[in-house]
């Protein structure tokens, strides 16, 4: 009696310690799954692993880890590099890379205390990795760590590089540039509103980016001064993809933004669905836009719709473009989606289990 | 419904808390927490009070007569309780609801907290959506800065010591251990009859609770390990100025303090002298004494003693229970 009461007891705290871990928002991590993609193969890290796909009919070619490990799982879109190298980060703080072709691990970077929300980047042969415990890693392209820079708050977004300085913004509502050489920091800039898209640099030299609350930003790449300033209703929640001039920004409000890159003067804005918080990606003449209720819309490069497509999912990530198809990661009951350039669906996955 | 209801509300409360408090996320849950205890101290009086007449009918001799009386008729003796309950005016849901009332406040508050940590962009995009258009300039502090201190209130704590820069010391966890327990101790009812069955539950909730406790906050978000703090600390005042806290509960664990052959004699005080006395003013219980007391006994002579005590509790407790009632 005394130890069935003991056991039922024990057994009782324990169910009550797992309904409390379920009930709660920090133990299941939602995160939006990272896709990239070349010619042999579909990456999709979502989860407990990164899968490599086959681009023609989304057979697994391999997985990363091997065997799953719970506490181990990877959000951030895998990054193609020199010599078939795939990067991947995880929510643990690692950094592996791997054979592109193989999935075999190289060399696997460790030193970070955060997650890797967003992709590591490639800067010539320096990799630069954002992280949550504050950091900013750069590393060799043998996984040594080459400077570390400390931010006032935790980095969820990938930075970006003019070759001399790299551009980080935290979730402190400031961008900072750092020196590549070194790691210092060289200047910093209040933003309205926190960036969760990586900012866009381009030679002339300007920064574009923009934030939750709708404000985006040319800031000079220099200095940090605000060239021009736009409000976007409900919030930029990506990068803006910058063409010859123009920048396609999607918004909260399910609305495309071109805008000239000259003084952020809108050309034209169209709904694409209800709400765009992916990147826009460019196809020929075509702009492909991923609406987040699950539709693939192609959108002409002056705003017309061109075709919508339904996708078992929400879109939260840009279309990725290789070839003559096109895949979409969702969250939701199918993974990836493959479709041909003209919207015809070729393929969609489960997520793997 | 529950989280139109429940959870969005709290998260705005919260929101705006932290957008009033200079954006210190750690006084802000502190804050919240305390805010919650007040508004839900009345159902903890209630509960209080509830329990205490449960406690004291237990010590009732006509309870403990007809537990022996009809202690193979477990329906007759149902019965026979609900009467006695009607007859000294005991409601026994009287301590149960409002704690039944509580749980979903405190559920709510635990989900609205990690709503409120949005330690991704999806988790902050979702955060968004569920700001009141009224807090406008709450939504342009996303996400919420969780530098606490030495601590990252979105990830599990850890203290790392200049001279032990590789191993993180979990001081978080540890004090939400230790509060938890002297909660449960402080708060624990002295047991009329520490033997039976519901004492040795709660004694030993008072032991696999605080762990459970301190294993949360080891490995989640520290952030929720300062909620089960403040709500700790808080619970322990409410306790204290209420009156009800017995410091020495915390006592009697280190049993080893006193060597048995002096115990023994001392061990016989608590039973002999538990007349009226003893349950009035908390700092001149002797509860501690006689659980310590009684623990040796068993270990010493435990059907030699369960017997002596059955007895003298059954010559003194008519007294005690009169002047309880």
């Amino acid at each position: 009696m005394k130890f069935s009461s003991r056991f039922l007891i024990i057994g009782l705290i324990l169910l009550a310690g797992v309904m409390l871990s379920a009930c709660s928002g920090a133990l299941p991590i939602h995160a939006w799954p990272g896709i990239a993609a070349d010619a042999s193969a579909v990456y999709v890290a979502e989860g407990v692993g990164v899968f490599a796909l086959n681009p023609n009919d989304g057979n697994i070619l391999w997985r990363y880890p091997e065997k799953a490990e719970n506490t181990r799982v990877f959000y951030a879109a895998p990054v193609l590099g020199p010599e078939g190298t795939l990067l991947v980060a995880d929510y643990e703080g690692g950094i592996a890379s791997l054979d592109a072709k193989t999935g075999r691990e190289r060399w696997l970077f460790k030193e970070a205390k955060g997650r890797f929300i967003a992709s590591p980047v490639f800067v010539n042969s320096t990799i630069l990795a954002a992280n949550s415990d504050h950091l900013l890693y750069a590393l060799d392209l043998k996984g040594n760590l080459l400077w570390k820079y400390t931010s006032p708050e935790q980095l969820w977004v990938s930075p970006a590089s003019d070759g001399k300085a790299a551009y980080i913004v935290s979730v402190d509502q400031h961008i900072y540039a750092v020196n590549l050489k070194d790691g210092k920091q060289l200047w910093s800039a209040k933003l309205e509103g926190a960036a969760v898209g990586a900012p866009v640099v381009d030679k002339t030299p300007v920064i574009y980016v923009g934030t939750s609350i709708g404000n985006f930003y040319a800031l000079n790449s220099e200095t940090g001064a605000v060239i021009w300033k736009v409000k976007i209703n409900k919030g930029v929640w990506s990068s803006p993809l910058f063409v010859d001039g123009t920048l396609y920004v999607g918004s909260g409000e399910g609305l495309v933004y071109a805008l000239s890159s000259q003084d952020g003067t809108v050309k034209w804005k169209a709904r694409a669905g209800d709400s765009v918080i992916g990147s826009p990606a460019l196809t020929g003449n075509n702009l492909l836009v991923a609406v987040e209720s699950g539709e693939l819309v192609a959108m002409s490069l002056g705003g017309e719709r061109q075709w919508g497509r339904p996708v078992n999912g929400k879109l939260y990530t840009a279309p990725v473009i290789e070839g003559q198809k096109v895949f979409v990661a969702a969250k939701g009951e199918k993974l990836v989606t493959a479709f041909d350039l003209s919207g015809t669906e070729l393929w969609k996955i489960d997520p793997p289990k | 419904m529950w989280d139109t209801f429940i959870v969005h509300p709290f998260t705005n409360v919260l929101l705006f808390i932290y957008s009033i408090t200079g954006q210190n996320f750690g006084i802000a849950i502190i804050l919240f927490t305390l805010l919650i205890r007040a508004l839900t101290h009345p159902l903890m009086v209630q509960q209080i009070k509830g329990s205490r007449a449960m406690q004291d009918m237990q010590s009732n001799p006509r309870y403990k007569e007809m537990q022996e009386k009809y202690k193979n008729d477990r329906e007759k003796l149902a019965q026979e309780q609900m009467k006695l309950y009607k007859e000294l005016g005991v409601n026994p849901l009287a301590s149960c609801l409002p704690t039944l009332i509580q749980f979903p406040i405190i559920i709510g508050l635990y989900q609205s907290l990690t709503r409120a940590l949005a330690t991704t962009p999806l988790e902050m995009l979702d955060l968004s959506r569920i700001v009141y258009p009224q807090l406008a300039n709450v939504e342009a502090m996303l996400p919420l800065k969780s530098s606490f201190l030495w601590m990252d209130l979105a990830t599990p704590e850890r203290l790392y010591l200049p001279f032990l820069p590789d191993f993180g010391i979990p001081v978080l966890a540890i004090v939400v251990l230790i509060t938890t327990y002297m909660q449960s101790k402080l708060m624990t009812p002295p047991a009329a009859n520490p033997r039976d069955q519901s004492s040795q539950i709660s004694g030993m909730m008072n032991i696999y609770m605080p762990i459970l406790m301190g294993w949360i906050s080891l490995t989640l978000a520290s952030g929720i390990a300062l909620y089960f703090l403040a709500s700790n600390v808080a619970g322990i005042l409410q306790y204290a100025m209420l009156g009800k806290v017995n410091w020495k509960n915390l006592i009697p664990t280190f049993n080893f303090a006193r060597p048995a052959p002096q115990v023994a004699p001392t061990r016989s005080e608590p039973v002999v002298e538990s007349k009226p006395e003893p349950r009035k003013p908390p700092k001149t219980s002797i509860r501690g004494t006689t659980k310590v007391a009684q623990k040796t006994k068993l270990k010493t002579n435990p059907k030699a003693t369960f017997d002596r005590g059955k007895n003298e509790s059954r010559k003194n407790n008519p007294g005690s229970n009169r002047a309880d009632s």
